[in-house]
């Protein structure tokens, strides 16, 4: 296949000098044609090798890669992690100083401060000291700015340190704290109160106390141990999966921004390693004497009652539903509301899953008011005796559902570029009080997305058990198109640690939580 | 179970950089972004290096990180005018996949088309791809404009495909 015009979109591509309207029929062109596409892959193919000096004299020859922190210039912060790398290195075989062949523009004072690093093959070099201000350390300890950090207790008695680790992560110790730092990407917090910042290159890294672990996300949080190992987490930016306990089995929670959590029960006082955490949104109940299930409740699509509430916290099964196409997988929270009677306003933070692999718009998350008073009814999409199902998608649209229609409307709340994920603020305002009744003619809802109404005024029929679910609803596409290249399903609903969805105003309703109850430092209300 | 990274692992990981780099070129098309991206990836790979199994495809492996670090890039970097769709993105990155390893005969069959390559060509191409230096900058050294480089840039990527084409009989995949 020849096709110069094909030819000149790609050269333009690749030189960053495209028309918009060029790199639209590029990528229209892409999209449809297997054909172009193999094409623009050799094409690709051949400017990596024209990169990598198939052209040259010399002939590059691609040699380990050396282990730089992504995006810094800093020689002293490559000559840190270059320490750690010798650490690492089979003795004799891996020249820490050598460059990857691609980053051709290290200056010489990088590779003049890498070579030392051969000679002085220093002990493993997790993290080391990069802030110290005033500090004082148990045993009069003595740190000095740079030193590498290494296995075993750390003991902050005064003033504060930063501690920068090798995978890129900061942390700052606020006296008195006592870490231990396990790895380039894991701290370990016996006691006391710090605050990692993880860059986007460090993602992954995790605090663990001694009741449970924290894996951080990208984010900045502040974690506090007190002397009995329960911890606090409040989440200042960004997203934190907690766990409540160790392993891959822990109970674990993802918090986002002005949501906190306690953990309870701490399990032991020693660091433990765990595995690599699956990513599985695990969300605590609270158990309740009530008939049948407890109030915050767990059903899935094929299946039947919640999961059972143990030790305090329920398990989301999340799997692929055998013999279809394309698998769903769907979490499904209810939980009670006492609307009748009352005009509500529900506001909540929805995050949807991140990255992975699921085509974007078949993931939604959102809220359902349903009035079907059954514990096993399967939702929205597929059920349309839903009173009203609100679900958001990344690329901004709201679907929703209607009782007693089988239209499901879908509506673009706004098209952006920036395809945000989340997250959205989805404010529904059900109003089934008499005043309102009377001036509207029946319950409605309304439905605000990050300020934008979306829906007025939908008329509700809400029974004597109306009740709020979250959903959360992936596809992932196998064979065919798309890729399925993700081994773990992440799935974030932002709820607060009580179970509760309410972030600011609610005027009526047992569920509302004051924005001030999110507070670091207070206790989160009880759910009653 | 070893802590250190064995032998294997540092045989795997140097020999799957040129892979990395043309996967993730596949996929992202500013330069600096693949030399951030990639060695992302090796941060990563180096950080999970226990996990390594020898035996098992590595380059699937290691694609399979570079791909995450791929979606990381276009998350944080929503605003850039250059960007395909994401259902494109990923159909791109598992065709990419899929495709063979480097074959080592189309490489062998571009350096020497690269050779039939008159000595001005040779000179933009070192310039270009060797020193990476900017059309512009390029364009003061060799007496032109910017403009006039683009064009003989592409015809000259033109040609090599054609060239390479012929070399190996058949319309390379």
């Amino acid at each position: 296949m020849h096709d110069p015009d094909l030819e000149r979109l790609f050269s333009a591509l690749i030189d960053a000098d495209i028309s918009d309207a060029d790199h639209t029929r590029l990528e229209r062109r892409l999209s449809a044609d297997p054909a172009v596409r193999r094409e623009f892959l050799s094409w690709m193919a051949m400017e990596s090798a024209l990169e990598w000096g198939a052209g040259n004299d010399s002939g590059k020859q691609p040699s380990a890669p050396h282990l730089p922190s992504a995006g810094t210039t800093d020689w002293k912060h490559r000559h840190a992690v270059a320490a750690g790398m010798a650490g690492a290195a089979i003795a004799g075989v891996i020249a820490v100083c050598v460059m990857m062949a691609g980053s051709r523009n290290t200056s010489p004072a990088v590779a003049e401060a890498a070579r030392p690093s051969l000679e002085a093959a220093p002990v493993q070099a997790m993290a080391w000291m990069s802030g110290l201000q005033q500090a004082h350390w148990h045993g009069d300890r003595i740190w000095q700015l740079g030193e590498a950090i290494t296995t075993g207790p750390l003991q902050l008695t005064a003033g504060s340190a930063q501690l920068e680790f090798a995978s890129g992560a900061k942390v700052v110790l606020t006296a008195p704290a006592d870490v231990e730092v396990l790895s380039p990407s894991r701290l370990f917090l016996r006691s006391g109160s710090i605050t990692p910042f993880v860059p986007p290159t460090a993602r992954g890294f995790t605090v663990v106390c001694p009741s449970g672990e924290v894996v951080d996300l990208g984010t900045e949080f502040s974690m506090q141990v007190d002397a009995s190992g329960k911890a606090d987490v409040y989440v200042i930016d960004g997203e934190v999966d907690v766990a409540v306990g160790h392993g891959p089995t822990a109970g674990r929670r993802r918090l986002t921004q002005g949501f906190g959590s306690s953990l309870l029960q701490a399990v032991s006082h020693e660091p433990r390693d765990t595995a690599r955490p699956v990513i599985v949104d695990h969300f605590d109940g609270r158990l309740q004497a009530t008939e049948g299930c407890s109030p915050l409740a767990w059903s899935t699509w094929d299946r039947d009652c919640a999961a059972e509430v143990k030790d305090g916290s329920l398990q989301i099964p999340i799997d692929g539903t055998a013999g279809r196409q394309y698998p769903i997988v769907r979490v499904v929270a209810d939980h009670d509301l006492p609307f009748a009677g009352n005009r509500t306003t529900i506001t909540a933070k929805i995050t949807l899953p991140d990255g992975g692999t699921a085509a974007r718009e078949h993931r939604w998350a959102g809220i359902v008011i349903d009035d079907a008073a059954q514990d096993k009814t399967p939702l929205a999409a597929y059920q349309p005796e839903v009173a009203l199902g609100v679900l958001l998608s990344p690329n901004w649209q709201v679907g929703v559902w209607g009782r007693g229609e089988e239209v499901q409307k879908h509506h673009r709340v706004f098209a952006r570029d920036d395809d945000a994920v989340g997250p959205y603020q989805l404010v529904i305002v059900v109003d089934d009080s008499p005043a309102g009744r009377k001036r509207n003619g029946s319950s409605t809802a309304s439905v605000t997305v990050n300020g934008l109404e979306v829906l007025a005024e939908y008329p509700l029929r809400l029974g004597s058990r109306p009740r709020l679910q979250f959903q959360t609803h992936t596809e992932h596409r196998d064979g065919g198109r798309g890729v399925v290249l993700v081994d773990d399903v992440s799935v974030s609903v932002a709820l607060n640690a009580a179970g509760e969805f309410a972030v600011g105003e609610n005027s009526t309703g047992r569920n509302s939580l004051d924005a001030e109850a999110l507070m670091p430092g207070k206790a989160l209300p009880s759910a009653e | 179970m070893e802590h250190e990274p064995t032998k294997a692992f540092v045989a795997e990981i140097t020999a799957v950089q040129r892979r990395l780099h043309g996967f993730v070129r596949t996929l992202v098309y500013d330069r600096d972004a693949i030399d951030e991206i990639v060695q992302e990836t090796n941060v990563a790979l180096w950080e999970q290096a226990e996990r390594f199994q020898p035996g098992t495809n590595f380059a699937a492996w290691a694609c399979k990180v570079a791909w995450f670090k791929v979606l990381d890039h276009r998350r944080d970097r929503k605003l850039t005018r250059i960007r395909f769709a994401d259902e494109l993105v990923e159909t791109l990155a598992a065709e990419s996949i899929r495709v063979d390893e480097e074959s080592a005969s189309e490489r062998a069959a571009l350096e020497r088309c690269v050779a039939k390559l008159s000595t001005r060509h040779r000179d933009l191409l070192a310039l270009y791809y060797e020193k990476r230096l900017p059309l512009p900058e390029i364009a003061a050294t060799l007496d032109s404009n910017a403009n006039a480089l683009g064009q003989m840039l592409h015809r000259i990527r033109a040609s090599l495909r054609e060239c390479v084409r012929r070399q190996l009989g058949s319309p390379a995949s």
